[in-house]
Order: C-alpha cells, then structure tokens, then sequence
C-alpha cells in the first residue's frame, strides 16, 4: 500500500514537474506582456518533434537532444512573436484569437512534415529503472525532478538578482514607468519569448521519451498550463510552482484511484470552481509586485 | 435610420445570400453537395451565434462546441427513447438555452481573457463527460441509430434537408438581427465599449452578459439538434475544442459582429474546402494560416475588406465619397 502510495507520489511529482515548465512559460506571457498564449502547448509539440528529430535521424546523444531541443523553442519563439504577436501590442483579446491560428497552423504544419502517426523518441534512460524503497521508477522520469529545481532556481536567480530580470519585473509592473526609466519593453517581450521557449524545450525533451508523440499532443498540454495558471494565479510564478505540483499529484492520485478518465474533469471543475471564488489564484501577486 | 430599417440593413443581404445559396444547393446539388450544403448550413448556424455574443458582447466564448454537443445529444437520447423528431428544434434551442444559462450565471463577474480561459474549460468539460458518462452517451463509441428527420440523406429528400437548414439559418438571422437592433442589443454594445459608462446609467452588466451567452448557446443547441436528425449517429469527437476554435476563427474571418461576414466566410472556409473535397489537413492549415495573416491586416475580416473595397470601387468609378474616407479605411491617430 505504502509503495503504491509513494509511486503515485513521486509519479505526481513528475508530471507537476512537466506543468511547471509549461505553465511557467503561460504566466510569463500572462504577467509580461498580458496575452494569452493558446499556442504555447504546440510549441512543446514542435519542441518533441525537434528532440524526435534529433534523437531518431541525427543519432544524437540524449544530452545533446536537450540542448538542441532547448535551443531549438528559443529560437522558434521569438520568430513566433515577430510574425504573429508583434503587431498586436496592447491588444486584448487579439493575441489570443490569433494564437488560436497559430495552434490550428503550427498542428497542420508538423502533421505535413511527420504524419500523424505516433513517434516515439529515444533516450537511455528510459529502461533504466531506479530503485526507491519498495518503488522503481524509471530514471528518465526521475531526471526530470532535478532538472525542474535546477531551472526553477536559476530562474528566481535570473528574475530576482540580475538587470535584465529586474526590467523584467519592472515591465510586468508598470509597462510605461519602466519605459521612462529607459527599459525598452521589446527588449523585455524578447526576453520573455526567449525563457518560455527554453522552459517548454526542457519540457519537451524530457517527456517526450515517456510520451508518444503526435502533432495534437499540445492541445491537452495547453489546457492543462492554464489550469495551473488559473490555480496559482494569473501572472504568478510562485503561484504556478506550487499549483502544477498540485495538479500534478491530484493528476497522479486521481489515476491511481481508478478514475483515470475522470482526472481531466476534475481538474477543469478544479478551475472554473477557482475562477468563480478566487479568480487571484492561491497566491494573489502578480510578477514583479512582490519585492 | 431608425430601428426597422437598421433590421433590414442588417438581415436582408445576409437572409438573402443565404437564400441564394439555398436555392443554388436545390437546383445544382448532386448527394455529395448536399450534404457539404447541409453541413454548411450547421456551420452557419454556429457561427451566427458565436459571431452575435463576441461582437455585441466584446467577449469571447470558446465553448460553442460544447452547447451543440449538449444540444446534440439530449435531443438524440430523448428521439431514441420515442420523441418525434419534429420537436428536436425545440428540445435543442431548449437545452443550449439552460446550459448557457448555467454558465452564464456561473461566469456573472468573469470577464475578458477570463471568461476566454473559463468557457474553454468548460467546452472541455463537456467533451469529457460525452466521453466519460459511458451509461448515458455509451462512450466514446457515440449513440448509433439516432432517428433522423427524413431518413438517410439521398436525392429524394436531399431537398428537404436543404430546405430544413437553410430556413433555420434565416430564421436565426431574423432573430439575431433583431436582438441586435433592439434595445438590448445597444445596451449590449454600451457594456462592450465602456462597463463604466454603462453601469453609470443603469445597466447591469452581469445580466446582460447570462442573456448573450444564453441566446449564443440556445443558437448552438439547434445546431445540435438539426445536426442529430441528419447524422443519426453521434460521437464526442464532433464536439471537440478543436471545433469551438473554428467556429471562433470562422466567426473573426468574417468579420465581428457582421451577418453577412460571417456567412461568407462559413462558405469560404468551410463550404468550399468541403466541396473542393479538401483534405482535413489542408483545411486546418489554410484556416490556421489565414487567420495569422487576417489579425495582422484586417482584424476585423473580410467585412472590413469588404467595405474597403467597396469604399475603393466608389472613389475609383464613381468619384462619390471622395472627401469623406470611410471609418473602416482610416486609421485613428
């Protein structure tokens, strides 16, 4: 019972750990530039596709997929941004609907290139299982909880104690006082589009190997961040961190009830309960209000 | 103008382009056709609806999809346990009308990207439960035998199926155009341009909001229902998120808030790929890529080019309405 228990923990764990990165990237968007981003589970998508790429025709080595991967989201992001988000500054309800053609387009676009047949990415670990107690877990899995604090730390440091994070958080803050204090907010939105490209390409390379690939992939992913943003609070990091392990764990505890198909529904009503009482999130700061 | 002949201006050259592809489908259509007719008339439908709230209301409802699926299946279920189809309309519009109801009250004080997030939610909810609640829905595996109006689509009712969708689509026409001129459709417009000044006179803002998303989801819940007594089977995949994002993108291509926008584009987008026999794919990928490119030049779509172009051909041909730019062409300061 106890081993049962401890392995839908630390199953929980995992997957918290793949909506924190995701999500992080949403509240990002949410607390910088004010968008919602309907596309940002695709571009984890296209970043499983990038790590299926390299992995499977490039033959790289696993460590080498990763950084590819990485790389490959920060790149595509702000390309992203030039050619669908830029022009739509300041407008409420314009990036989301076009996020929704970004959705529609990049889906299409990797069904073109891959089929929409199932790929499944190589990585060495993934047969390599772990012992914990009473509990084996595959290592592949396991990589992903420290990878997860390594990046959530470094991007505290990065948001807390270095400039470019302070215009970050000045931007979220006060878009046009921080422009008097000579912060270019472009810079900042470029910034931005660059660290959720990252988080979601460390995502994508690290679950992929656990999931099957396909291009509609994403949408669930999709759904599933802004659960967490709702939860943690829109525009919230903290708020996020802590949500994604929440969901992650009912995610994990729910299944392992049973009520695998259940999992989704409950935390959608987990949500629009929270939309309707708390709309804040747990944590009620945004990005940047916080000193 | 006053408040009838802004309802003509509204409702006749849609009604009537409709009616006109009405009549072409009777005249010309072979069973292929029809059914892309049919189908088509569905989308008008739902994209009336979404066009209606999002334009009067400002606010997006990404869960259209889910109202037609409700519409859909409440209406299949009581047909199989021995209702006539003739009253499927009613039960549909009847249903859509209560669950917009329920969510519309569930989201009085949510506005915005907000209320964007919470009916997303909640047109996934109802693709899970279609999924999930095995006992009523069957599953995954859909309702199979569901009774229709006319029986199997073929070229002896073709007509009729014709005639039953594209007269729905006029009717929802009239009727929206008619709330839109109303009375309730200017305080709607009032909230969507400033909720200060409209709640300064009076307004409450959160019951007009229940009422739009209750017209928009009773719309869709006849869709569902017309949709049932063609298909005669349903499954939840039909009713999907990826559906309620094309309605939305159908509704913005046309153009916000503009009848005959949004019936061209329903044609564009989604009658032609159809009749071209366009491969889903494809499909997908144009709509996906048009939309970008729209947002970017002329958010408020082709109404907007529409009038464009037809401010463009007066100056050019006509000289008329040289010293007067249209409001569509020119940009504020």
């Amino acid at each position: 019972m106890l081993a049962f228990l401890s392995s839908l923990f630390i199953n929980g764990l995992v997957t918290g750990s793949m909506f924190m990165l995701v999500a992080l990237g949403v509240t990002l968007f949410y607390g910088v530039l004010r968008i919602i981003n309907l596309a940002h589970g695709d571009v984890f998508m296209v970043g499983a596709y990038m790590a299926f790429y390299a992995g499977t025709y490039l033959h790289l080595p696993y460590w080498a997929v990763v950084i590819v991967t990485m790389m490959g989201c920060a790149v595509l992001y702000p390309i992203l941004d030039l050619l669908v988000f830029r022009r739509l500054r300041g407008s409420e309800l314009g990036p989301l609907i076009t996020s929704v053609g970004l959705s529609m387009a990049l889906e299409s676009l990797v069904q073109g290139i891959f089929t929409a047949n199932a790929q499944a990415v190589p990585s060495p670990y993934l047969n390599n299982l772990v012992n914990i107690g009473t509990v084996s877990v595959p290592l592949q899995s396991l990589l992903m909880i420290p990878l997860t604090l390594v990046v959530v730390a470094a991007l505290y440091v990065f948001l807390r104690r270095t400039r470019t994070g302070l215009m970050v958080r000045a931007v979220a803050m006060e878009p046009r006082v921080s422009q008097l204090m000579g912060v270019r907010p472009e810079y900042v939105y470029g910034v931005v589009f660059v660290l959720a490209g990252l988080l979601v390409g460390l995502a994508a390379a690290t679950m992929a190997p656990e999931l099957y690939v396909t291009p509609t992939m994403g949408v669930e992913l999709t759904v599933d961040a802004y659960i967490v943003v709702v939860i943690g609070g829109f525009g919230n990091v903290e708020g996020a961190i802590v949500a994604a392990f929440i969901l992650g764990l009912i995610n994990s505890f729910v299944s392992g009830l049973g009520l695998a198909d259940w999992a989704t529904t409950i935390a959608l009503a987990l949500l629009v309960g929270f939309m309707m009482v708390r709309p804040s999130g747990l944590v009620a700061e945004r990005l940047g209000v916080r000193q | 103008m006053n408040g009838s002949r802004r309802f003509l201006a509204s409702f006749l050259p849609a009604a009537a382009l409709c009616a006109v592809v009405a009549l072409a489908a009777l005249l010309f259509a072979d069973a292929y056709l029809a059914q892309v007719a049919f189908l088509t008339g569905i989308t008008v439908i739902l994209v009336l609806g979404e066009s209606f709230a999002v334009g009067n209301m400002g606010q997006l409802l990404m869960c259209q999809a889910g109202f037609y699926g409700i519409g859909a299946y409440v209406s299949a279920l009581l047909e199989m346990h021995g209702m006539p189809p003739y009253l499927a309309p009613a039960v549909g519009i009847t249903c859509g009308a209560v669950s917009g109801l329920v969510v519309g009250l569930a989201a009085t004080r949510i506005r915005g990207h907000y209320l964007a997030i919470v009916t997303l939610a909640i047109g996934v909810i109802v693709e899970e439960l279609l999924n999930n609640l095995q006992g009523i829905t069957n599953g995954p595996i859909g309702l199979v035998g569901v009774p229709t109006f006319f029986g199997p689509l073929n070229a002896g009712n073709q007509a009729d199926y014709i005639v039953v969708v594209w007269g729905a689509v006029i009717v929802v026409l009239g009727c929206l155009a008619l709330l839109r001129e109303s009375r309730f459709g200017w305080f709607l417009r009032a909230i969507r341009d400033s909720e200060a000044a409209a709640e300064s006179i009076g307004l409450r803002i959160g019951t007009y909001q229940v009422a739009t998303v209750t017209v928009a989801a009773a719309v869709a819940g006849l869709a569902g229902a017309l949709y049932t007594n063609y298909a005669g089977l349903l499954v939840p995949d039909l009713f999907s998120y990826g559906l309620s994002a094309q309605i939305l993108a159908t509704a913005v291509l046309g153009g916000i808030n503009s009848f005959g926008g949004a019936v061209v584009s329903s044609l564009v987008f989604n009658g032609v790929p159809q009749m071209a026999q366009v491969t889903a794919f494809y499909q997908y990928l144009i709509f996906g890529v048009v939309l970008i490119v729209m947002m970017q030049f002329a958010p408020r779509g082709l109404s907007q080019i529409g009038v464009y172009a037809v401010s463009l051909a007066r100056r050019r041909l006509l000289g008329w309405g040289a010293g007067q730019p249209n409001a569509a062409t020119v940009r504020r300061p």
